[in-house]
């Protein structure tokens, strides 16, 4: 940590001071480094939040906790389950929480712009409309101690403990992953030619399904409607220019993110890569990456789409989806 | 009168200064000099947007829906020979406008300007897959399996193709396997002047991408089974060529 996160680590320790909160006498929690590959991007990790063991360790536990909703029934991982890359089949529309470190739009839509920490802020104070009472337990209050200097508990001091969670939610162990590190024989041959396809214009995935987060953290209409009016994040921003595109999703465990699409209208990766081949509808937004739209996609040939939906599953990451460090404390 | 003078001349010190005194004619060495860079179609700027306004020389109908690229190694020469080049590259995306000036990360000398060069795109010591790690530069990143590094320019929009139906394209333009098409382009600016806080503005004329030498038929490039052309070096020679007459300097 730079010596500004001491400070700032300082001053929330004496800004916490107060009646009936308890200051522990030398607050100096361990910071943890998010191990990342070469090929992954910087990640941001704002001063006024620096990741931490025990601040990690708090937001693991707020991710799983019930006690997070003023009702006491539902918490993050209710929808966010591990074994489903951080999603869930279960409700509509539900996002994985896979590298999101990177992101700065939220939801299908990007309702949510700005930091991990404001969109953690937004999720405590809005979507779950946590009441700081039900969180003053001893148990939590100990680990709020641990991770902040104080066991004064806020709805910031909560979400900034799910934000330090977050950006353990690292995916970067597939078999994709050890091809690039130098393994060659980590794809198979139909993996293989999976990959050519998607990193070329014949395929036209890798534009959108960019870098080795695989999403570009954009809005793209893909022709999935003919009517788009008002739809997707034209009905956030009010533009025209903007009905029907969504963002574009991460790629990283897809096989286990089922079903797929804002509206859950696929339920599995063969009928994706039908809808690119053929079902493509033009509407006056899709986008310009979408290829012979006239002629309904991309009209791979049977092999092709077993091939991509190959790679696809190569995306897999197995550590990530038992890691016991992210299930259920 | 007499204070008045000498609060002339007070005024006068720091600029007498900073431009060297009596008989040097050297000019202010760390002016900040600014580049703009304008879109224009048939003349006119560009509104990214599905229709499709524009005419090439073939004959087809084009519009834009994005716009991104990189420029690098910008050199300023001065008429007295002396040149200053920007270390580096600049992302411009039409769409962002913050991207569209450049305020040059080095002093530049004034006096009279003779040129303005510089390489669309990256050259191969920039061109490398890593050298941009965030984005959006990041997000032009070129895949391996094409030789990998960079996009040097998104050009996409609709053609009105001939059925008569809007048809997208693609022209992404980088190296391809190991050859660069990236080029140097060279700007008489001969009558210009650099002084502090100058700004020139570069434009790129998009329908003479598909011009001059090589009369592009969108037809013949974006179909139903020519997707783009990023994996095709035929195509990325012809784009490197038309791209000499692209850019221009605006008006000062």
């Amino acid at each position: 940590m730079n010596i500004t996160g001491w400070f700032a680590l300082a001053a929330l320790a004496f800004g916490a001071g107060g009646c009936g909160v308890a200051d522990a006498p030398s607050h100096s929690p361990e910071p943890l480094e998010v191990r990342l590959p070469r090929n992954f991007p910087p990640m941001f990790v704002p001063v006024d939040n620096p990741t931490t063991y025990e601040g990690v360790a708090l937001g693991r536990q707020l991710y799983y906790d019930r006690r997070l909703s003023p009702d006491g029934n539902r918490a993050c991982a209710d929808c966010h389950l591990q074994e489903h890359a951080f999603s869930t089949p279960h409700v509509q529309g539900v996002l994985p929480h896979i590298n999101l470190a990177w992101s700065w739009n939220f939801l299908w839509d990007g309702k949510f712009e700005g930091t991990l920490e404001e969109a953690m802020i937004m999720e405590v104070e809005e979507f779950f409309d946590t009441d700081v009472e039900r969180l003053r337990e001893p148990d939590l209050e100990e680990m709020f101690l641990a991770a902040f200097g104080s066991t004064e508990i806020t709805t910031k001091r909560a979400a900034y403990a799910i934000a330090q969670f977050q950006r353990t939610l690292v995916s970067r162990n597939s078999r994709f992953d050890s091809y690039v590190a130098g393994d060659e024989a980590a794809l198979s041959e139909s993996e293989f030619r999976g990959m050519a396809l998607f990193y070329s214009e014949r395929g036209e995935c890798f534009h959108c399904h960019a870098t080795s987060l695989f999403t570009d953290n954009r809005f793209h209409n893909i022709g999935l409607d003919a009517d788009v009016a008002g739809t997707g994040r034209g009905a956030v921003t009010g533009r025209a220019s903007d009905d029907g595109l969504y963002k574009t999703p991460t790629l990283r465990n897809v096989e286990m993110t089922a079903p797929y699409m804002h509206d859950d209208r696929f339920a599995t990766l063969e009928e994706v890569i039908d809808f690119y081949s053929e079902g493509v509808i033009y509407s006056d937004t899709i986008d310009s990456l979408i290829p012979n739209v006239t002629g309904g996609g991309l009209q791979l040939t049977a092999q092709e789409r077993l091939d991509l939906v190959a790679f696809l599953r190569a995306l897999t990451d197995p550590e990530f989806l038992s890691n016991p460090e992210l299930a259920r404390p | 009168m007499r204070r008045n003078q000498a609060i002339a001349i007070l005024m006068a010190l720091p600029l007498l200064l900073a431009t060297g005194g009596c008989g040097d004619d050297a000019g202010v060495t760390d002016a900040t000099v600014t580049i703009a860079f304008e879109h224009l179609a048939n003349d006119m700027p560009i509104a990214l947007g599905s229709e499709t306004p524009y005419t090439n020389a073939a004959g087809n109908e084009f519009g834009t829906t994005r716009l991104s690229y990189f420029v690098s190694a910008l050199t300023l020469t001065l008429v007295d020979g002396a040149e200053v080049t920007a270390p580096g590259a600049h992302y411009v995306d039409h769409e962002t406008d913050a991207t569209r000036t450049y305020v040059l990360p080095v002093g530049v000398t004034t006096g009279d300007l003779a040129q303005i060069s510089f390489v669309m795109g990256l050259g191969p010591d920039l061109n490398v897959t890593g050298a941009f790690t965030s984005p959006p530069e990041s997000l032009m990143e070129w895949p391996e399996m094409m030789g990998g590094g960079y996009h040097y320019m998104k050009f996409e929009g609709r053609y009105i193709d001939d059925a008569d139906e809007p048809f997208n394209f693609m022209t992404h333009s980088g190296g391809l396997n190991g050859t660069d098409y990236s080029f140097e382009v060279v700007l008489d600016a001969t009558g210009r002047e650099v002084t502090d806080g100058a700004t020139f503005t570069l434009e790129m004329n998009l329908e003479e991408w598909f011009a001059d030498p090589n009369t592009w038929d969108l037809n013949d490039y974006f179909n139903e089974t020519h997707r783009g052309i990023m994996g095709d070096a035929d195509a990325q020679a012809s784009l490197m060529a038309n791209g000499a007459t692209v850019f221009s300097l605006g008006a000062p």
